[in-house]
C-alpha cells in the first residue's frame, strides 16, 4: 500500500508549520499533527501563551512562503519600559534609550548599532545547515565561508573586537560600554531570558548577538507584535501550510514514530491509528523526539548519553494576572496595551536572581519581562530564573509564593496593580514540558551555548537535521539555529529534507 | 562543627590477593607474580616451557577471577545483551555461551568477551577491561539489572587433552556430554560449580565458576583429582603461549579498546581484526550498527592478519616490510610454536598488504648473540588461524586423555 | 648605560626571556624592584629556620622544553613529584588522589564503581585534549584578523591539528574549551566529593565558579604540565618556588646577563614611537633599543608608558583587561606534623594537595561570596605540606603549610584590606581547617596571610589576579591581552611584552617569555636556536 502522505509533521509550533509550508509548497503532501486543540505551539493559545511576545519570523522565510508581510513587519516595534529601582521606567525603541543621561544613550546607540552588525555577520549561518564536523564538503562550508567573509567585512576593529567578545559575558560587555542599570539590565535579560545563565555567565554575549540576529526593517533584536496579535501570526502559517495542500490535526498527540527497516515510516497516535510517511520531522524537543517518541533502541548508547545529558533545564515561568484596570506605570501614565515592560533593575539584580536558581530555589526578586494587552485586560509575565528542577517541586505552594514575589516586584513598577487582580495563573517550566513538548520545560529546546550550537545544536552526531533513522528529521528549536520565534529551524530543517529527496 | 565520623581505612597499596591466592602461593616456586586488573596472577610458577606442554598433553588450572563479570538480568536483558553485542544473541540458547565483540557507534570495537546465558532473561558477560558504565550506557532506557559480580565469582579455567578424564574421576556425571560453549551445573567437593567448556588454549578444556568461599575446597578437590591426570597449575606466560596458537586476540596487545585510544586512527574495527563473522548486520538496532554497514561495504584501511616466518626466531615487535623496503605493518604477538614447530606471529598490515597483496612480504628481526645484535630480513607468509587445531577440542564425548 | 636589551622585572617569565635573549648573544639587562629575584616565584624567610614558596608553591607547567634549554637542573633546579591528594568532607570521610592507579581504583570503587570507569573515561578525555593543545604554548597565537601569510599559516596549522582531531574529538574539544567544570563532570563522576576534589582545578586563580561556562578549560590550563613526562602530575620545587627563578638568574648570569636588584621602573622612554631605553626610580637611565616588560599589561602601559605614545584602541583594551584577583595566601609555620580526623595514620596523599570540601555547590556558594565583594565564608582551600618531602624548608620535626584560598575579593565591599580583615579573613581559613584537624591551630608558630590586595602591593600582580589577568576566552590566544597585540609586540616599536598576561598565560610556565624572546630575536634578525623546536 502506498502511503497517503509524503510527510508527517510532530507538533504544529511555528517551525512545524514553517516546515509543512516549506514542503507543501514543494508539492509534498503533508500532514501536520498537533496534540493540543490549536495549532502554533508555545505561540498558540490565546488562553495562556507561553511566548506572548514573538520575536521576528526571518524576513526571507516569510518571502519565501508569501505571508502577508504588512501584518508581520508594518507593526511598529514593541516600545520598551525598562525600570530601575526607582524613579521613572526609561523608554527604549531599538537603539533610542530616554531616560538616561546623554553619554549613556549615546553609547547605548554605539553598542546597538554594533552588535546588530556583529550579529548580522554571525547570522549568515542561521539559515544555513551546519556543515558536518570533520568531514565537511565544499558546499557545506559555504555557509561557513560567507560568514567568515562577512565577519572580514567589518572590518579589522570590529572582527578583533567580536572574536574577543564572542564567548565573553554580557556583565563584563554592559559593564565597559554603558555602565550596569536598568538599561544594561534590560540588555542583559535580553542575553538571558529561557536559559540557565547569569549575566556574569561567559556565553551570554552570544546569547545577545543571537538575539540581535533577529532583524526586521526596524531594527534588530525586536520583539514584534504582529498586527492582530501572535494568532494573526499562526493563522497566516496555518493557511499557508493548507492553501498548498497540507492538512492540520488538532488534538491528534503522536505516541510513537514507527520504524521500518532503519528507516521512519510514520507515526503510531495516542488513539492507536497508524499513519504512515516516508518522510517524518519532529517540532517536538530533541529528548521527546528521539527518546520519548522514536526510542532509544534504535540509537547508539552514546548517541543517547549525550542526547540525556543535552543542556535543557528551562528557567522561565509564566504567569497572567487578570486586572480590572489598566495598570499605571510608576512616576506616570498607564501602561499602553501592548508596550513590553521589563523589571530588571540591574545585571547585578538578575545575577541575583540566577544565584536562587543555581541551587534550585526561587529567586526573592525574579527579573521579569511583561506584557499588557488591553482588549483581554491582562498582564502576561515571564518571570525569569525560576528553575525547572525546583527543590521541593513545583507544587501550588510554590506557584503561590512565585506568584506572590512576582506581584510584589510588579507593584514597585506598577503601583497598585495588586489591589486589582481579579484572576492570575502560572505556568511553570514543568508545566511547559508537560504540554508542549519541550524537554526540561525549555524556551528553545535546550540550552544555546557554544557547545550546543552549530554542528552541535542539539549534540554531537545529531546536528544538521537528520537523525540517525533515515526519513527523521528534527525541525524545531532544538536544531540548529535554535530558539526563538525565527522559524529558521522548521525552514532549514524541510529543505534539509527536500535535499535528501530519496522516497 | 566539628567532623567527627570514624576514619575510613586506607585502600592498600599493591596487589591484591584473589580467592585462591593461598594455594597459587604454595605453587609459585617462581614467586613471579604479575598484575592483572589489581590482582596477583602468576606469570610463571615453575617452567614456562613443562607449563606449556602440560596445557597441550595433561591438564592445567589457570586462576581466572580476575575477569570482569557482569550479571546481567531482567526482561529486557535480551535485548541489552543483543543491543551491546554484533552478533545476534537471540539465537544463543540457555545453557550456551559465544565468544562477542562490541562496539562504539564509530563502528570501532569497545572490548571482547564471552556471553554466557543461563536463561530467558539472565546472562553474565566475561571480558577484560571494566565495562559497567559501557553497560549502563547501552542499557539505559530499558528494563534491566546490571551488576558487577566479579568479586562474587572465582573462575579456574581447567585445560588440556586429560581435563574431561579429571572431571569424570570427580564423578561429574554427563561431563563428557557437554558439548563446546555449553554450560552446566555440578558439585565438586560440595559446591555448586558451573561449568563451561570454554577456554583460552584452543584445546580441550573448561572453566569451572563458584563462590569465592568455596574456591580453596574446589582448588584441592581437583588437584587431588589431578594427581592421576598430570595436572598441573600454570601461570600467564604459559598461557599466553597456547593463546597465540588458539588464533585468539589479547586486547591492549593485539588491538586496543576504542574507549582507550588517545589517537582515534588506533582503535580498530571487526573487519580489521577479521573478525567479520561475528558481525550480523541483518539482526536489530545494535551498538555502531551504522557505522559497521558502511564499513562492511569498502575494505578496510589495515588489518590484523595471522603469519608465518620462516626459520624459527619469534619475531617480537618486528616491523614488516614489503620487498624489504617499504614499511607496511608491525608484529604484534609472535611465538616459536612449540606444538605445531613453526614460527607464527599476529602482525598489523596496512591495506592492501595482508588483503590482495600476500607476497614478497618481510619481518625485521632483531636477534641478540652473546650482547651482540643482528638484523635479520625472514620472509614471511599470510596463513589462516588459528595455528593449532585438534580435533579434542570439539569432540563430544572427548578422549579420556 | 647601553644595552642591546633590557628586560623589566626578574619574574620567572622576564627571567626566560632574558636567558634566551643572552644565549643569543645580546647584551641584557634584568632591572627588578626588589631586592632578589623571582616575582611570584620566590622562597623567602619570614621566620628564622622555616622558608615559604610566598606565592606560587608547586610546579608543573614550566615547560620542559624550557628546563633543559636554560639547563635549570645544572644551575641548581630539582622538582620533585608528589604522591596524590585528597579532599575531606564534613561527615569525616574522604576521597583520596593516589598516582598508583590500582590504590586509586580502589579508592574510587570505595565510592562508586561508577566513577571508578568514569575516571578512566574522563583521564583520557583531558589526556587527548593536553595532547592537543601541549605544541600550542610554545607557539605565538596567530591574528585572525590579519592578512600576512605567518597569521594565515600558523591558523592554518592550528585548524589543521583541530581538524586531525576527527568528528568526535573535536565536536569534544569545543565542548572543553566552553563548558563549566560543573556539567564537565557530571558526565563522568557522580560521587559529590570526587567531582569537588577535581573540580578546584577548574576555578583556581579565576573570578568564576565551578558552573560558569569556560572553567573547564581553566582545568586544563593546571593539567597540561607534566614532571618527566607524566602529563598533569605536580611537584614540588625543592628549595621552594624561588629555586626555579635563582636557577633562571644564574643560568642567565653564565650567559653573560646582568641583573640590578632595587631597581624599580620609572618609565620606558620612547621617541618617534620607538622605545629608546628605561628611566629607574633612582634616576639611573639606561638606553636600549629592545626592552621587554614582564610586568603586566596594565601596569607596562598605563603606569609605566606615556599614554599620548599609544593609540587610543590599544589604551582601551589596556585599561579593559580584566585582572580581577579571587584568592589570598596564607603561609603558616608549624611546630610538627597536623592530623587529619578522618585520615588514617600515615596516609601517602597527606604528603599532596588537601581540600575542605563537600560538593561543588560549596566552592559556587563561596563564588557567589566574592561575587558580593566578600571573601568566602566557607572558602576553597589548596592545602600543602611540602616539608613533609622536602627537607629543606623547615627545621627537622617542624613543617611549613602553604594554604592558597579561594575567593577573596581585590576590593572588600565593606571596608578595605587592613591587619583586622586579615586577621579575620586567615581566621575563616584556620577554623575551617580546624574542622578537619583539631591540633593544627596550636601547632602555628608564624603565619603570613596575603590578600590579594597584600599580593598586588608586595609581588606586583594587579589586583592580586595570579595569572597577571583572567584566563577567560576573552583574554586568550589571540585575544592576549588586547586583540591585535598577542604577538609580544606591542604598539611601540622596540617595546616587548612577556609576562603572563600574554599568551598562554599565567602560571610558572615560562612560555610567555620564552614565546617573547623568540619574536624579539626574530625582529633583531637573530637566526632563531631557542633549543627546541616549536
Amino acid at each position: 500500500m502506498s502511503p497517503r502522505y509524503d510527510a508527517i509533521l510532530i507538533g504544529a509550533g511555528h517551525n512545524g508549520l514553517v516546515a509543512a509550508a516549506t514542503l507543501a509548497r514543494k508539492g509534498r503532501k503533508v500532514l501536520v499533527l498537533e496534540a493540543r486543540d490549536h495549532p502554533g505551539g508555545m505561540l498558540g493559545d490565546p488562553a495562556f501563551r507561553v511566548a506572548p511576545l514573538p520575536y521576528a519570523l526571518r524576513p526571507e522565510i516569510a518571502k519565501a512562503l508569501q505571508l502577508d508581510q504588512t501584518m508581520l513587519y508594518k507593526a511598529k516595534p514593541l516600545d520598551v519600559l525598562s525600570f530601575g529601582a526607582d524613579g521613572p521606567p526609561l523608554r527604549v525603541a531599538g537603539g533610542l534609550a530616554t531616560g538616561v543621561d546623554i553619554a549613556t544613550a549615546e553609547a547605548y546607540a554605539a553598542l546597538y548599532a554594533r552588535l546588530g552588525r556583529q550579529a548580522k555577520a554571525l547570522g549568515a549561518m542561521l539559515l544555513e545547515t551546519p556543515p558536518s564536523l570533520g568531514k565537511a564538503n565544499l558546499s557545506e562550508m559555504a555557509g561557513f565561508a560567507r560568514m567568515a567573509l562577512k565577519m572580514r567585512l567589518l572590518g579589522k576593529t570590529e572582527m578583533r573586537d567580536l572574536l574577543r567578545i564572542i564567548l565573553s559575558n554580557a556583565w563584563d560587555l554592559l559593564n565597559d560600554e554603558i555602565g550596569d542599570g536598568p538599561l544594561a539590565g534590560l540588555l542583559a535579560l535580553d542575553a538571558t531570558l529561557g536559559g540557565a545563565m547569569g549575566p556574569r555567565s561567559p556565553g551570554t554575549v552570544l546569547t545577545l548577538l543571537y538575539r540581535m540576529a533577529s532583524h526586521s526593517p526596524h531594527g534588530h533584536g525586536l520583539r514584534l507584535m504582529p498586527q492582530g496579535s501572535p494568532d494573526a501570526l499562526v493563522t497566516a502559517l496555518a493557511d499557508c501550510v493548507k492553501a498548498a495542500g497540507g492538512e492540520i490535526r488538532t488534538g491528534a498527540p503522536v505516541e510513537r514514530i514507527l520504524v521500518e527497516g532503519d528507516r521512519a515510516a510514520g507515526v503510531r497516535l495516542a488513539s492507536g491509528e497508524e499513519i504512515t510517511a516516508p518522510l517524518v520531522l519532529s517540532n517536538a524537543s530533541p529528548k521527546t523526539t528521539l527518546i520519548t517518541l522514536l526510542g532509544v533502541a534504535h540509537l547508539d548508547g552514546e548517541f543517547v548519553r549525550r542526547c540525556r545529558s543535552m543542556a535543557s533545564k528551562g528557567m522561565v515561568s509564566r504567569l497572567d494576572f487578570d486586572v480590572a484596570e489598566p495598570p499605571a506605570v510608576r512616576c506616570g501614565g498607564a501602561l499602553l496595551s501592548g508596550q513590553r515592560l521589563v523589571v530588571a533593575p540591574s545585571m547585578q539584580a538578575i545575577e541575583t536572581a540566577f544565584n536562587a536558581a543555581k541551587y534550585r530555589n526561587l529567586p526573592d526578586r525574579p527579573a521579569l519581562e511583561a506584557v499588557y494587552d488591553g482588549a483581554t485586560r491582562r498582564l502576561s509575565v515571564s518571570a525569569q530564573f525560576t528553575p525547572y528542577d525546583l527543590a521541593g517541586g513545583w507544587t501550588d505552594e510554590a506557584k503561590a509564593k512565585l506568584s506572590a514575589s512576582v506581584l510584589a516586584v510588579l507593584e514597585e513598577a506598577l503601583p497598585g496593580i495588586a489591589s486589582t487582580v481579579t484572576g492570575s495563573r502560572v505556568m511553570s517550566p514543568a508545566d511547559i514540558e508537560a504540554g508542549y513538548g519541550a524537554a526540561g520545560g525549555h524556551w528553545h529546546h535546550g540550552e544555546l551555548r557554544v557547545d550546543q550550537l552549530l554542528m552541535l545544536r542539539p549534540f554531537d552526531g545529531a546536528a544538521r537535521y537528520r537523525m540517525p533513522v533515515a526519513g527523521l528529521y528534527l525541525c524545531g528549536a532544538g536544531a540548529h539555529p535554535g530558539g526563538d520565534i525565527s522559524g529558521a529551524a522548521g525552514f532549514n530543517a524541510a529543505r534539509a529534507a527536500l535535499r535528501d529527496g530519496g522516497h | 562543627m566539628q567532623a567527627t565520623a570514624t576514619s575510613a581505612p586506607l585502600v592498600h597499596l599493591g596487589l591484591e590477593p584473589g580467592p585462591f591466592h593461598e594455594r597459587l602461593v604454595a605453587h609459585n616456586r617462581q614467586r613471579a607474580w604479575m598484575n592483572w586488573m589489581g590482582y596477583a596472577s602468576p606469570s610463571v610458577l615453575d617452567t614456562v616451557e613443562f607449563e606449556y606442554f602440560a596445557i597441550r598433553n595433561q591438564s592445567t588450572l589457570f586462576d581466572i577471577s580476575p575477569m570482569c563479570k557482569y550479571a546481567i538480568t531482567g526482561p529486557d536483558a535480551e535485548s541489552v545483551v543483543n543491543r551491546l553485542v554484533t552478533r545476534d544473541i537471540r539465537k544463543l540458547k540457555p545453557g550456551r555461551v559465544a565468544y562477542c565483540i562490541w562496539c562504539d557507534e564509530d563502528g570501532q570495537v569497545v572490548d571482547d568477551g564471552t556471553v554466557f546465558r543461563y536463561s530467558a532473561t539472565e546472562f553474565r558477560l566475561c571480558c577484560q577491561e571494566p565495562q559497567l558504565s559501557w553497560l549502563e550506557d547501552i542499557a539505559w532506557g530499558f528494563d534491566v539489572e546490571i551488576r558487577d559480580v566479579t568479586r562474587e565469582i572465582a573462575g579456574l579455567a581447567l585445560q588440556g587433552p586429560t581435563s574431561c578424564a579429571l572431571l569424570k574421576d570427580l564423578g561429574l556425571a554427563g561431563i563428557e556430554t557437554l558439548k563446546p560453549f555449553g554450560i552446566a551445573g555440578y558439585t565438586i567437593a560440595g559446591a555448586e560449580v558451573s561449568i563451561s567448556r570454554t577456554g583460552f588454549t584452543g584445546d580441550l578444556g573448561y572453566e569451572l565458576w563458584m563462590e569465592p568461599a568455596d574456591a580453596l575446597a574446589v582448588w584441592d578437590a581437583l588437584t587431588a583429582a589431578g594427581k592421576l591426570r598430570g595436572l598441573r597449575v600454570i601461570g600467564y606466560e604459559a598461557l599466553e603461549m597456547a593463546r597465540i596458537e588458539a588464533g585468539f586476540l589479547l586486547p591492549k596487545v593485539d588491538f586496543l579498546s576504542a574507549q582507550t585510544v588517545l589517537r582515534a586512527d588506533r582503535a580498530s574495527t571487526p573487519y580489521e581484526l577479521g573478525l567479520d563473522w561475528l558481525v550480523a548486520l541483518d539482526k536489530p538496532h545494535f551498538n555502531g550498527r551504522r557505522a559497521l554497514l558502511e564499513l562492511s561495504k569498502k575494505p578496510p584501511r589495515r588489518k590484523l592478519v595471522a603469519i608465518e616466518i620462516e626459520r624459527d626466531k619469534p619475531a617480537h615487535n618486528a616491523l614488516v616490510y614489503h620487498r624489504k623496503t617499504r614499511e607496511v605493518g608491525m608484529v604484534t604477538s609472535a611465538l616459536w610454536s612449540p606444538t605445531c614447530k613453526r614460527n607464527i606471529a599476529y602482525a598489523w598490515l596496512d591495506a592492501p598488504y595482508g588483503q590482495t597483496v600476500a607476497g614478497d612480504l618481510w619481518v625485521e628481526i632483531y636477534l641478540q648473540k652473546e650482547i651482540r645484535w643482528q638484523r635479520r630480513m625472514a620472509r614471511c607468509q599470510p596463513v589462516d588461524k588459528p595455528f593449532f587445531v585438534h580435533p579434542r577440542r570439539s569432540a563430544t564425548p572427548p578422549a579420556d586423555y | 648605560m647601553k644595552y642591546d636589551a633590557i628586560i623589566v622585572g626578574a619574574g620567572h617569565n622576564g627571567l626566560t626571556a632574558a636567558c634566551f635573549m643572552a644565549r643569543a648573544g645580546l647584551k641584557t639587562v634584568i632591572v627588578e624592584k626588589e631586592d632578589h629575584v623571582g616575582g611570584a616565584a620566590v622562597s623567602l624567610s619570614l621566620t628564622p629556620g622555616w622558608t615559604y614558596s610566598n606565592c606560587s608553591y608547586v610546579c608543573s607547567l614550566l615547560r620542559p622544553e624550557i628546563i633543559r634549554a636554560l639547563e635549570l637542573p645544572k644551575h641548581g633546579l630539582q622538582v620533585i613529584p608528589y604522591e596524590g591528594g585528597a579532599v575531606f568532607d564534613s561527615k569525616g570521610d574522604y576521597f583520596a588522589y593516589m598516582s598508583d592507579h590500582d590504590a586509586l581504583r580502589r579508592e574510587l570503587i570505595r565510592h562508586s564503581p561508577r566513577d571508578a570507569d568514569g575516571y578512566e573515561r574522563y583521564s583520557r578525555a583531558v589526556m587527548r585534549q593536553c595532547k592537543f593543545i601541549k605544541p600550542l604554548l610554545l607557539r605565538t597565537a596567530p591574528d585572525p584578523a590579519s592578512m600576512k601569510p605567518r597569521d594565515i599559516c600558523e591558523l592554518l596549522y592550528i585548524l589543521k591539528r583541530f581538524h586531525n582531531l576527527g568528528p568526535r574529538e573535536m565536536a569534544e574539544t569545543v565542548r572543553f574549551w566552553t563548558m563549566s567544570i560543573a556539567e564537565y563532570l557530571d558526565q563522568y563522576f557522580e560521587t559529590p566529593m570526587i567531582k569537588a576534589y577535581i573540580a578546584g582545578s577548574g576555578i583556581i586563580g579565576t573570578g568564576l565558579g565551578p558552573y560558569s561556562p569556560g572553567t573547564a578549560y581553566v582545568l586544563l590550563h593546571h593539567y597540561m604540565g607534566e614532571v618527566d613526562g607524566a602529563i598533569g602530575a605536580w611537584g614540588f620545587a625543592r628549595g621552594g618556588m624561588g629555586s626555579i627563578t635563582q636557577a633562571m638568574a644564574r643560568s642567565f648570569e653564565a650567559s653573560g646577563g646582568e641583573i640590578r636588584m632595587g631597581s624599580g621602573l620609572d618609565h620606558f622612554t620612547v621617541r618617534d614611537g620607538k622605545v629608546r631605553g628605561v628611566v629607574l626610580e633612582n634616576g639611573d637611565e639606561l638606553t636600549a633599543e629592545t626592552v621587554v616588560s614582564g610586568m603586566d599589561v596594565r601596569r607596562t602601559f598605563v603606569d609605566h608608558t606615556d599614554e599620548k605614545e599609544l593609540p587610543a584602541d590599544f589604551v582601551k583594551g589596556v585599561k579593559r583587561y580584566r585582572f580581577r584577583g579571587s584568592s589570598g595566601k596564607l603561609n603558616i609555620a608549624l611546630d610538627g606534623m597536623p592530623t587529619f580526623t578522618g585520615a588514617p595514620k600515615d596516609a601517602s596523599f597527606l604528603r599532596g594537595d588537601l581540600h575542605f570540601l563537600d560538593d561543588m555547590e560549596e566552592i559556587e556558594r563561596a563564588y557567589d561570596d566574592w561575587k558580593d565583594g566578600k571573601w568566602s565564608a566557607s572558602p576553597y582551600v589548596d592545602f600543602l605540606i611540602p616539608t613533609q618531602i622536602d627537607p629543606t624548608m623547615a627545621p627537622p620535626g617542624k613543617h611549613y603549610a602553604t594554604i592558597f584560598v579561594q575567593y577573596a575579593p581585590y576590593e572588600l565591599a565593606n571596608g578595605e584590606w587592613n591587619d583586622a580583615n586579615r586577621e579575620a579573613f586567615a581566621e575563616t581559613v584556620i577554623s575551617k581547617i580546624e574542622r578537619h584537624s583539631r591540633d593544627f591551630r596550636k601547632l602555628i608558630v608564624h603565619k603570613e596571610i596575603r590578600s590579594p590586595k597584600d599580593i598586588e602591593d608586595q609581588v606586583g600582580l594587579t589586583e592580586g589576579n595570579i595569572f597577571q589577568g583572567e584566563l577567560t576566552f576573552d583574554q586568550l590566544l589571540f585575544n592576549r591581552p588586547v586583540p591585535g597585540y598577542a604577538q609580544y609586540r606591542s604598539p611601540i616599536k622596540g617595546l616587548y611584552m612577556c609576562g603572563s598576561s600574554t599568551h598562554p598565560g599565567g602560571g610558572v610556565m615560562g612560555a610567555p617569555g620564552a614565546n617573547a624572546a623568540r619574536e624579539v630575536l626574530s625582529d633583531l634578525g637573530h637566526k632563531i636556536d631557542m633549543g627546541f623546536s616549536a
